[in-house]
């Protein structure tokens, strides 16, 4: 649904992509994430049309998504800080929305409503960063859109609100066949509602997959070998660490087939155990300049 | 599939409506306070100067709409397209549905159309309530056909100015910049041909039709057709001057309209709030910054403050000090684009290139490439030279060109004397010579008026006081070469100066005729001024001059019809002992004697003399 095809863009000689592909199935969640400035919000206003790419492609659809008001019609996005015109009030830019969007209905406006307890009278700019979100959430959401761009979606919001939305969006994915891409942060809630997952840094994927797949494909193991044992050969070590004779792992690979390949040196103790998205961006990042320094204090 | 391309959206055009309506209706009010309410017929009046008014003040209030229209325009475009200058909106207007070319179109056409309307909804009031006095349909129509053809161009250019820039601060010094900047960097150089290249001058600036706001400045009036005589029932006849360059500003500001949507088009909108927001205009705003400052800056060190400075230390200084500014205006154009202070860790080649530039420039002006300082025309290809301080044609006569063409030839000579004298007292000779081939060589050059100078009679200045005595001129002076008729005079006068006590005198004016003013300049002023008895032109004042002077000055204005429309001539001579023709015409018809010139005195007095009837010949009575 959502493809990025060896995209570049630079701003005043800094290259802030540098060749990025994506490639977002119909109907996914897709989790991009990466650190501060790797570029993430940058590619998020490209697929929504607001930047030129210096070279590459974005396509939505399998059209180009720059100047394409077709594209942009079936497009509801919702950037980390919100847009509105001066002194918009709720209600003036739903009616831009329904105006502009050819989808937008106002029955699913109204039944929004309850979910959403703000006052449509109320100018933008007078609300709360949470309560813009929310705002922009209503007006997103009853757009009906094909795809959803959300960068920094839930920051803001409080936890009722934050599992309220993510209800809504998931909803919609399921009910409508919504594709929904999500930058964030929050790699904790990323993981109950990604099935995708995209991990980019300095303006490129570093890693794209399935979530499951992902998490099936690093696995941590703690383990304390006999004295004068070594681990076996062409283990994918992403990160060890010792604490006397246990050693903990993260590897790169299937969990049953090292778990047997581990057992082969007769370990006084095997454990696999399951990583967070958290930590497989953490440990994956870690030959990338990234790597958690031990403080000692 | 993409969707087709539209120009103008509905949806984007009511959004900017609602959003700025304000502004429309602050049109409205200025346009009639412009016009139907500022302008103030007083219908008691004889009809005649009740129409002659009103015509007068429709064309006023034309040419002040037009001005209201330049800075309307500015502020318009800085609404219709303040999507451009703030992030928020414009990553808004960039993420709906919409091409960028269409944004852009409406919200142009949104801007104009309302402030044409408004345009033709106040000329409907002008004509409602002021078409009843006679003034004739075609002054209201000139009011609205300015105010039109301004509003179009001057915001279709503001526009334009828009799309050069991402802040909203900066459009309007874009556009009073790029309004002002082709004649602003014309006078520059010229100015700097005047600082270098002796005797160089120019009348008015080639290019100031390609900036509007100067050339209207200069412009903006109106020609007198007819004068007004209330007392026959003839109002006053005008007609707008610079209808066709309200046109042609209109024409301009449309294309520049079209070509703001080409800018759109490359334009990144992530350069909300930049100074620049066309990357490939970076570089020129610089060099513009820097040349702009180079030439201005130096011009003024050196014209305004530095005036004692000639020849090589002019040069020099001229020189060192365009590399300065130029420097200057580069790392500000790089501070304002940056928005930091720090920015004088680079840009020194570009800035030595600019540099490099600006001193070939002034080396070359320096060294008179061109031949300019030393070209004076040969004698046989001059038509005519002009005196132009002169309310007179120019002299033709062979003796008198020659006389000139030496008199030219010795200021050049005397080049070094005259600049370094320029610092004190001098006076200002312009020299305008048509040649028979059409073309036209003029030259201006400050000769020292100190008390040595004067003294010396192989100086230039008294060269050019002889020049003002030769007979051609001194005849042309008093309008020999015209067919003056009383219907050509406007006003005259004789200034008696009559003592008061022993430190003081009074001025006494004596109000002449029409035909009393004919009859004396006929009988009496050309027949002395042929012998050389009045029109005498003095640099310097002596005993022997003063004592040839008399205690009357005759002063004559008369109409002079030329292609532009209606001027003013004047005559003002003071009469001499030796003025035979003219003492005796005063004696006989104005029973005046003369007595020697009074210096001093304050109170001007209209003194009641009864006049002596004067016999005219039948073809000039009234």
């Amino acid at each position: 649904m959502i493809e990025v095809k060896e995209l570049h863009k630079s701003f005043d000689g800094f290259e802030a992509l540098r060749g990025l592909n994506i490639h977002v199935p119909r109907g996914a969640v897709y989790g991009l994430v990466g650190p501060n400035g790797a570029g993430k919000s940058t590619v998020i206003r490209h697929l929504a049309g607001i930047y030129r790419q210096d070279s590459g492609e974005v396509l939505i659809g399998g059209e180009p998504v720059y100047e394409n008001p077709a594209v942009k019609a079936k497009l509801a996005y919702i950037p980390d800080d919100i847009f509105y015109f001066g002194a918009a009030t709720i209600r003036d830019m739903k009616n831009l929305y329904r105006a502009m969007i050819p989808t937008f209905s106002d029955e699913r406006f109204e039944k929004l409503r309850e979910a959403f307890p703000l006052e449509e009278k109320r100018a933008m700019r007078r609300l709360s960063k949470g309560m813009q979100k929310q705002a922009a959430f209503w007006i997103a959401l009853s757009c009906c859109p094909e795809v959803i761009l959300l960068d920094e979606p839930v920051d803001g919001l409080d936890p009722v609100m934050r599992r309220q939305v993510w209800s809504l969006l998931l909803q919609d994915v399921a009910e409508r066949g919504t594709t929904v891409l999500v930058s964030s942060h929050n790699l904790r809630e990323l993981e109950d509602v990604c099935d995708h997952v995209g991990i980019m840094d300095k303006g490129r994927m570093l890693l794209e997959r399935p979530l499951a797949a992902l998490q099936e494909n690093t696995v941590k193991i703690q383990l304390a070998l006999p004295d004068g044992a070594e681990l076996p050969e062409g283990l994918d070590i992403l990160h060890e660490t010792r604490t006397g004779r246990l050693r903990q792992l993260i590897l790169r690979g299937n969990g049953d087939e090292l778990s047997a390949k581990l057992s082969a040196c007769n370990p006084f103790f095997l454990d696999v155990l399951p990583l967070s998205l958290e930590e497989i961006f953490i440990y994956e990042l870690g030959g990338e300049d990234h790597e958690i320094k031990n403080i000692l204090l | 599939m993409k969707s087709r391309t539209s120009f103008f959206d509905k949806r984007v055009s009511l959004h900017l409506l609602r959003r700025f309506w304000p502004l429309f209706l602050l049109w409205l009010a200025i346009l009639l306070l412009a016009g139907p309410v500022g302008l103030n017929v007083n219908a008691h009046q004889e009809p005649a100067r009740v129409i002659t008014d009103l015509r007068s003040d429709l064309l006023s209030s034309g040419r002040g709409a037009v001005w209201l229209s330049a800075l309307m325009g500015a502020l318009m475009a800085m609404s219709m397209l303040s999507y451009l200058y703030f992030p928020r909106d414009c990553g808004l207007i960039n993420s709906l549905p919409l091409r960028r070319e269409t944004v852009y179109f409406t919200a142009v056409l949104t801007g104009l159309v309302p402030m044409l309307l408004t345009d033709v909804l106040v000329f409907a009031l002008l004509w409602l309530f002021y078409g009843q006095y006679g003034a004739g349909a075609r002054y209201f129509l000139w009011w609205l056909e300015m105010t039109l053809l301004a509003n179009a161009g001057f915001y279709g250019f503001a526009c334009f100015c828009g799309t050069l820039t991402g802040n909203v601060l900066v459009l309007p010094a874009v556009y009073v910049v790029l309004n002002c900047a082709v004649a602003v960097f014309e006078a520059a150089v010229r100015g700097v041909f005047t600082a270098l290249l002796y005797g160089y001058t120019f009348d008015s600036l080639l290019l100031e039709w390609a900036s509007p706001l100067l050339w209207l400045t200069d412009h903006a009036e109106s020609t007198v057709l007819t004068h007004m005589e209330a007392e026959r029932g003839i109002a006053a006849d005008y007609a707008p001057i610079g209808l066709g360059y309200l046109a042609g500003l209109c024409a301009a500001g449309i294309v520049f309209a079209l070509l703001g949507a080409l800018v759109i088009r490359r334009r990144h909108m992530e350069t909300a709030g930049e100074v620049v927001a066309v990357p490939i205009l970076r570089p020129v705003f610089r060099a513009c910054m820097a040349l702009g400052c180079g030439m201005l800056g130096s011009m003024v060190l050196v014209e305004e403050f530095l005036r004692g400075l000639y020849g090589t230390g002019k040069f020099a200084t001229l020189a060192l000090s365009m590399c300065a500014f130029a420097a200057l205006g580069w790392f500000a154009a790089e501070m304002l684009m940056k928005k930091t202070l720090r920015v004088f860790d680079h840009g020194w080649r570009e800035i030595g290139v600019l540099c490099a530039g600006l001193l070939v420039f002034a080396v070359l002006t320096k060294l008179d490439v061109a031949g300019y300082e030393t070209r004076i025309p040969a004698a046989e290809d001059i038509e005519s030279i002009d005196m132009t301080y002169m309310a007179s044609s120019g002299i033709t006569e062979r003796e008198s060109i020659d006389a000139w063409l030496d008199f030219h030839r010795g200021i050049i000579a005397h080049r070094e004397r005259n600049e370094a004298a320029e610092s004190g007292p001098w006076y200002g000779v312009p020299m305008f010579y048509r040649l028979r081939d059409g073309s036209t060589l003029r030259r201006f050059y400050k000769l020292p008026t100190d008390n040595e100078s004067r003294a010396d009679p192989a100086s230039d200045i008294r060269a050019w006081e002889n020049i003002n005595n030769l007979p051609e001129v001194r005849l042309k002076r008093v309008w020999a070469d015209k067919a003056l008729t009383a219907d050509d005079i406007h006003d005259a006068w004789i200034e008696v100066r009559t003592p008061l006590d022993a430190q003081s005198a009074i001025s006494n004016h004596i109000v002449l005729t029409p035909a009393q003013a004919v009859s004396l300049w006929r009988e009496g002023i050309i027949p002395d001024a042929e012998a050389g008895n009045i029109a005498r032109w003095r640099i310097r004042d002596s005993a022997e001059d003063d004592a040839e002077r008399t205690n009357i000055s005759v002063a004559i204005m008369c109409r002079v019809r030329r292609e532009e429309g209606m001027f003013m001539d004047h005559l003002d001579e003071q009469v001499l002992f030796s003025s035979e023709n003219t003492l005796r015409w005063l004696k006989e018809n104005m029973g005046l004697t003369p007595s020697k010139e009074i210096h001093g005195g304050h109170d001007d007095q209209q003194l009641e003399i009864a006049a002596l009837p004067i016999e005219q010949p039948q073809n000039q009575q009234q």
